[in-house]
């Protein structure tokens, strides 16, 4: 990179080019801001994607043993496999630690557009039983804004994005600007009308990110598969390919790759950030940035770490820390519940032709809404994703041409997977790990939680629910779990910076802006007051749109 | 596990049901998707001369091949052996890869402890149908007729059939048949027989349910948008 890229004097540093960082640079670069956008990984072409390729042209057919070497970490992740590792972070030179009796897993990628290459593409809105959830059950506090004053983000996001679903008019699950849904199988078109009919709830198709028909200049789904391999069509929405390149298109934003940012760096005469110092991937060399404003999207746990990373006599504790409360109420989806089963009666065949619709079923939350009332053993409640399908019965017993055949004409098979309601926790928290360095010098976190007693009880009440659903559709040999995983499973971090309007008992304000320092904001998932128990991106994207519209504002007001 | 009341009933109830039905990494939609735009050339080469066993010896490696065929037999489509399932198990035996059809192994260090101890179970394994057939039939298990031979498979692979004495040989069966099987249905060949087309273009759009009239359905809405 030239010196030019470092001497200039950005208004705005956006670090992460996720789903997030893109949409900073995006909207602080079209409102004629200079953005310096900085990515950890390096930049990445559609050369590289393999959706198409099938496994038998792979040395291990997706059984990569170097996958397990270098990732056995990123591995606990469905995505990460043979075809698509390299995206992932290699974990022998990304540690961090955990108590031993307080396992994490963290999923991560460093490359442009992080995991908005590989992620799940579900999208739901929050609603205010999530907003204003405290005041409703008496645990912790309410979120600083409303529905109301994000309902106009989550629009711009949709229309932007392309999200297609179906329209259920549910109080729990806000309705929002949908392309046309996806259609449903055969099993899940039975399910959702047994479970409408004996109990009430609703299954909609997924809302998801992916095109049903063009859409801004992108292509719709051709319904190969396997999204997390990447989409030569651009049909499921990824960062780099849409506002990361509508960023760069403005002229006004200078993207900054193998840039790992250690920490921000502060002008203490005028308690203000002035940019960031970075670590060049490769070459090791240690580099400033500067700016008038630093916005952290690196996703809740690493945007969290850069805080606490920068210290300084002020802040003792961590940059923006004065509460106290920095990397404190981390929160994942808790996950673990799950019901399968078979429609005995359904004799459609699987296939092993393409269409492969990617993307499930939906169960909107029924638990402790206000239609269905207060749940005697926990609050909150869960939602699931799941679908029916015919598959290939690998599992029939024997051998011989029996068992071929029964391989063919397969089972038809129906899931339900709960994700549950992560409570905020102030025991939950990650911390700098005094003792664990990263390859580039920068100390690594200590992330120290463990689901509780109400998330034990979600599951509980999910495994049963789940299958007494698939039972009133009539599907046997139903299976049920109804344990708790690790957290870290969901990949839905969020909450180690939150917001609020108190800065003795939040970290950011209601528009992401640290109380401590007023030109830091933190967009990622880092700000969530509560974890609800929807999928957390498309929020995320709508609370960076309305962060760095209100401080294109204060830019405007000469504020910054 | 926990809970009190009707609720732990309930939750026990459903455990006592049949066990999940999974597939493996590798196995699912995803590796039927068709290449488009890139090159043929970035096969796993494909050998020209017979094949070398890596890890077993030619005996070894002879009558895993013949267990794979058994398995998976030449029945109007081709066979494990057509399909060089031999040569994928010795591959991944030797690399020290972990294959499983029925589940997909997140755990890294249950990864590593069987991809360390196939090696193991595989030879034991081999050797115990050799001595099961000495003890039986007199004679090493690729000496013996194929009605011995499907005799002792079926003995180890049908629980109806299940006999005391020979759980070593069901446990390694089972190991045998999770590798013949991904070994089988990740080839080119053993997707074929799924109706696998090969290369194709776009598919333009998803059907959904397929029989929107079936009276099942008198019901059935699009979901408004």
């Amino acid at each position: 990179m030239t010196r030019d890229v470092l001497q200039q004097k950005y208004d705005a540093i956006v670090v992460g080019s996720g789903a997030t960082g893109g949409w900073a640079a995006k909207r602080l670069s079209e409102a004629g801001l200079k953005v310096a956008l900085l990515e950890a990984g390096r930049s990445v072409t559609p050369k590289e994607f393999t959706e198409h390729l099938p496994s038998f042209k792979l040395k291990y057919r997706n059984h990569s043993p170097e996958v397990l070497r270098t990732r056995p970490i990123q591995k606990q992740c469905y995505a990460c496999m043979e075809y698509n590792y390299e995206w992932f972070v290699n974990d022998l030179e990304n540690p961090y630690s955990t108590p031993p009796d307080r396992p994490f897993t963290w999923q991560r990628l460093r490359i442009l557009g992080g995991r908005s290459l590989v992620w799940g593409r579900q999208s739901y809105r929050l609603s205010d039983v999530d907003f204003k959830a405290a005041s409703r059950d008496g645990y912790d506090v309410d979120w600083p804004f409303a529905y109301a004053d994000l309902a106009p983000f989550y629009d711009i996001v949709e229309r932007y994005v392309g999200i297609s679903g179906a329209a259920e008019k549910d109080e729990m699950l806000p309705d929002g600007q949908f392309l046309p849904p996806m259609k449903m199988s055969c099993g899940e078109v039975r399910l959702r009308e047994a479970i409408k009919a004996k109990f009430g709830r609703t299954l909609t198709i997924g809302r998801t990110a992916i095109l049903t028909q063009p859409h801004n200049g992108r292509v719709p789904c051709h319904y190969c598969g396997p999204c997390e391999r990447g989409c030569m069509t651009f049909s499921y929405f990824s960062s780099p390919f849409t506002t990361v390149k509508d960023a760069l298109n403005t002229g006004n934003c200078t993207l900054i790759t193998d840039a790992v940012v250690s920490h921000v760096d502060m002008d203490t005469s005028t308690n203000k950030t002035k940019g960031v110092t970075f670590i060049n991937r490769t070459t090791k060399e240690t580099k400033q940035v500067r700016g008038k404003a630093v916005i952290l999207c690196a996703q809740a746990l690493e945007s969290t770490r850069i805080l606490l990373n920068s210290s300084t006599p002020e802040y003792p504790n961590g940059l923006a820390n004065s509460s106290g409360l920095l990397g404190h109420y981390l929160m994942d989806h808790v996950v673990g519940a799950d019901a399968s089963g078979t429609f005995v009666d359904m004799d459609e065949l699987p296939t092993a032709n393409p269409p492969h619709r990617p993307n499930g079923i939906y169960v909107v939350r029924y638990r402790n809404t206000p239609a269905t009332g207060k749940h005697p053993h926990f609050i909150r409640g869960y939602g699931f994703q799941g679908g029916a399908s015919p598959r290939f019965n690998t599992d029939a017993p024997g051998i011989g041409a029996e068992y071929k055949k029964a391989v063919k004409l397969g089972t038809y098979h129906v899931s339900l997977g709960a994700f549950g309601e992560s409570l905020a926790n102030f025991d939950n928290f990650c911390e700098i790990d005094p003792d664990l360095k990263d390859v580039w010098g920068i100390p690594a976190l200590r992330i120290s939680m463990a689901h509780g007693n109400n998330e034990a009880a979600l599951m509980r009440d999910a495994g049963v629910t789940a299958a007494e659903m698939l039972e009133a559709a009539g599907a046997k040999d139903i299976h049920v779990r109804t344990g708790v995983e690790m957290p870290g499973m969901a990949i839905h971090e969020v909450g180690t910076a939150r917001m609020g309007n108190n800065p003795k008992k939040s970290v950011l304000n209601a528009f992401c802006q640290s109380h401590d320092v007023h030109n830091l904001l933190v967009t990622d998932g880092s700000c969530f007051v509560s974890s609800a128990c929807q999928n957390p991106t498309l929020t995320m994207m709508a609370i960076t749109v309305r962060a760095c519209d209100h401080l294109v504002e204060r830019f405007r007001r000469n504020e910054v | 596990m926990g809970g009190q009341g009707t609720e732990r009933r309930d939750i026990l109830r459903y455990i006592g049901m049949a066990a999940i039905a999974g597939t493996f990494p590798g196995f699912s939609k995803w590796v039927f998707a068709c290449p488009q735009g890139h090159s043929e050339t970035t096969t796993a080469s494909q050998s020209t001369g017979p094949y070398k066993p890596l890890f077993f010896s030619p005996q070894h490696y002879a009558m895993l091949e013949h267990i794979a065929e058994m398995i998976i037999p030449e029945d109007g489509t081709p066979g494990a052996k057509q399909a060089g399932v031999a040569e994928f198990i010795d591959f991944m035996v030797a690399n020290r890869v972990p294959v499983s059809a029925s589940h997909d192994i997140r755990s890294t260090e249950d990864a590593i402890e069987m991809g360390n101890g196939a090696q193991n179970r595989f030879i034991a394994g081999l050797d115990w149908m050799n001595a099961r057939c000495n003890s039986e039939f007199g004679r090493s298990f690729m000496d013996c007729t194929p009605d011995q031979q499907n005799g002792l498979l079926e003995e180890l692979a049908y629980k109806a059939k299940f006999k005391p004495t020979t759980e070593s040989g069901r446990a390694f069966f089972q190991l045998m048949r999770e590798y013949t099987v991904v070994g089988y249905y990740t080839t080119k060949i053993g997707l074929e027989s799924l109706g696998y087309p090969g290369l194709r273009t776009v598919w333009p759009k998803m059907p959904g349910c397929t029989h929107p009239d079936d009276p099942e359905h008198a019901n059935l809405r699009e979901p408004v948008s």
